[in-house]
């Protein structure tokens, strides 16, 4: 019995990604004849992804490169985020006054797509990477300040009285209760939140043309190299689910603290 | 004479489906400085609203409330509480928790003194060896004992404890029975016992009160009964003893009045 349960954890895998294959294939030969064939992406990419990090120029770089490029990016922007969007969860989750006052901005905010704010990004800050920089924590945030804030509302109310009856100074309260309760909240949300940083970080790259993942799949359709669009798209995909699958061990570890 | 601890006339309803409930319909009580009080109830009797509304961490509707003279309006460190599901905070080791107390009961003191003061409450209770581990890896009797020393760490002139023993088995609730009867003898700080269990009330107090059905809905605490059973009390023993048999069998023949008129 685990011989099979282990034999389809390996072959199912597998058998979804040739099913993608299949219809990707399909899909190049009978409807899309742009579109360039698994085998001709792999051909046209193989320089790019047998020496990932070579340097010919801002805009001809190895994959490998181009990634950590907007791996740095995304750093930044999600560090940003976090540093933002956690004290704001925490003030929507202690205090009702500023939950009442601020409450209907976010949600409205939370819903505004990272091609809107570029633009205004661009505007305040006049340069193309502070902008991105602006774009990317204002649109990964929110799932950090949501869930920091239900983290701090859904405290276990005997933990609170805990601090009641020992009169913990609200600094105490903080750093002994109310933090250490909502901390497993807060990893989800930052999980959460690195994922849409990701999300953002090609959007914005595109739009600002900055040298990264997502500026060299803007330039590549430009150029026409449309098998270099795909390598993107599937590098793009395995950096976020590398980086899921990174926050979700360190949620897991602060989780089961 | 007022005493040290006073409740007159002490109201508490909640808000339900259909207005209010009324939960605890004036209830008096007196302890003495240095006295052990149990208090005996159903579960649902209003037991931990009690507890509560003397901590301060609730408001009554109405009566009084007062230490030593002195009302209750919000928790202070005078009252100090062993909840009932020991509330330990799960992200700090046995001896964090108990320092937490000590750090409030002691501000004033250096930080190497108030550690020594946390380490001696864990000691008090037995733990020392268990002090570096976190709630998640202690047995049930052992969390209480840790509660236990949280509520003793704040060294308040009087120890509400919320029924500190129901959720444990027999043999580790005698255990701690006796631990806390020794604990008590050895400085007599004021102890309100809440409690479901007769015989525990028999073993460690010094009056006896049971939360009865008011008439009108609600709870009263009923007259107290006096213990007079000589200390230190041996729970094996305490069944060959006449007043032993006198107090439960008045308590069980109040508890069986106060069903029966609940009932009908
Ligand atoms: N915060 C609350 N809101 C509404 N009802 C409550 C609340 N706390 C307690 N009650 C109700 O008051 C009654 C007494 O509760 P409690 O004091 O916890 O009883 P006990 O500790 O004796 O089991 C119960 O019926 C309970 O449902
Ligand atoms: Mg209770």
């Amino acid at each position: 019995m685990t011989r099979r349960s282990s034999l389809s954890t390996l072959l199912l895998p597998f058998a979804g990604i040739a099913t993608v294959l299949a219809v990707w294939t399909v899909l190049s030969r009978h409807v899309a004849p742009d579109l360039p064939s698994p085998w001709r992406t792999w051909k046209e990419s193989e320089p790019y992804v047998l020496r990932p990090f070579f340097k010919d120029g801002e805009m001809n770089q190895g994959i490998g490169r181009f990634a950590l490029l907007s791996l740095w990016r995304v750093t930044k922007g999600f560090s940003l985020a976090i540093a933002i969007g956690t004290p704001l969860g925490f003030l929507l989750g202690l205090s009702p006054t500023f939950r009442r006052a601020f409450e209907p901005v976010i949600q409205v905010m939370r819903p505004i797509s990272p091609l809107a704010w570029l633009p205004l990004g661009l505007i305040i800050f006049q340069r193309s990477e502070p902008a991105a920089l602006f774009t990317i924590a204002l649109c990964a945030m929110w799932p950090t300040v949501v869930n920091t804030a239900v983290g701090v509302r859904s405290i276990n109310v005997e933990y609170l009285n805990v601090g009641r009856v020992l009169r913990l100074s609200p600094m105490t309260m903080l750093r002994k209760i109310v933090i250490p309760a909502t901390l497993p909240y807060v990893f989800t949300g930052y999980r959460l939140s690195l994922g849409l940083a990701w999300l953002v970080i090609v959007a914005s790259e595109m739009l600002t043309g900055a040298p990264g993942i997502g500026g060299f799949l803007w330039q590549e359709y430009n150029s026409l190299v449309y098998s270099h669009i795909l390598l993107s798209i599937v590098t793009i995909g395995l950096i976020g689910f590398a980086l899921d699958r990174l926050m979700g061990m360190v949620e897991t570890r602060v989780r089961g603290l | 004479m007022a005493a040290f601890l006073e409740l007159r006339g002490v109201r508490k309803a909640f808000a339900g489906s259909h207005g209010a409930t009324p939960v605890l319909a004036g209830v008096d009580l007196a302890v003495a400085e240095g006295e052990l009080v149990a208090i005996i109830g159903a579960s649902g009797s209003g037991k931990t609203t009690l507890v509560s509304l003397i901590a301060g961490l609730l408001p009554p509707d109405g009566g009084e409330i007062a230490l030593d003279g002195v009302p209750v309006r919000a928790p202070s460190l005078e009252r100090g509480v062993v909840f009932q599901n020991h509330s330990l905070l799960p992200w700090l080791t046995v001896l964090e928790n108990v320092q937490l107390a000590a750090d409030a009961a002691r501000s004033d003191w250096s930080a190497a003194a108030r550690h020594a003061r946390a380490e001696h409450w864990v000691r008090l209770v037995g733990l020392t060896d268990a002090a570096a581990k976190r709630p998640a890896q202690l047995s049930g009797g052992m969390r209480q004992r840790v509660a236990v020393a949280r509520g003793l760490a704040v060294e308040p002139r009087v120890l509400l404890l919320d029924e500190p023993f129901s959720a444990l088995d027999a043999l580790t609730r005698a255990t701690l029975q006796n631990e806390l009867a020794r604990i008590w003898a050895s400085d007599r700080r004021t102890m309100l016992l809440i409690t479901n269990d007769v015989d525990e009330a028999c073993l460690l107090a010094d009056r006896i009160h049971i939360l009865v059905p008011a008439p009108a809905g609600g709870h009263t605490l009923a007259d107290g009964i006096a213990v007079a059973l000589p200390r230190p009390r041996v729970s094996s023993e305490l069944n060959r003893q006449v007043e032993y048999q006198r107090v439960r069998r008045e308590i069980l023949a109040r508890l069986a009045e106060a069903h029966m008129r609940a009932a009908g």
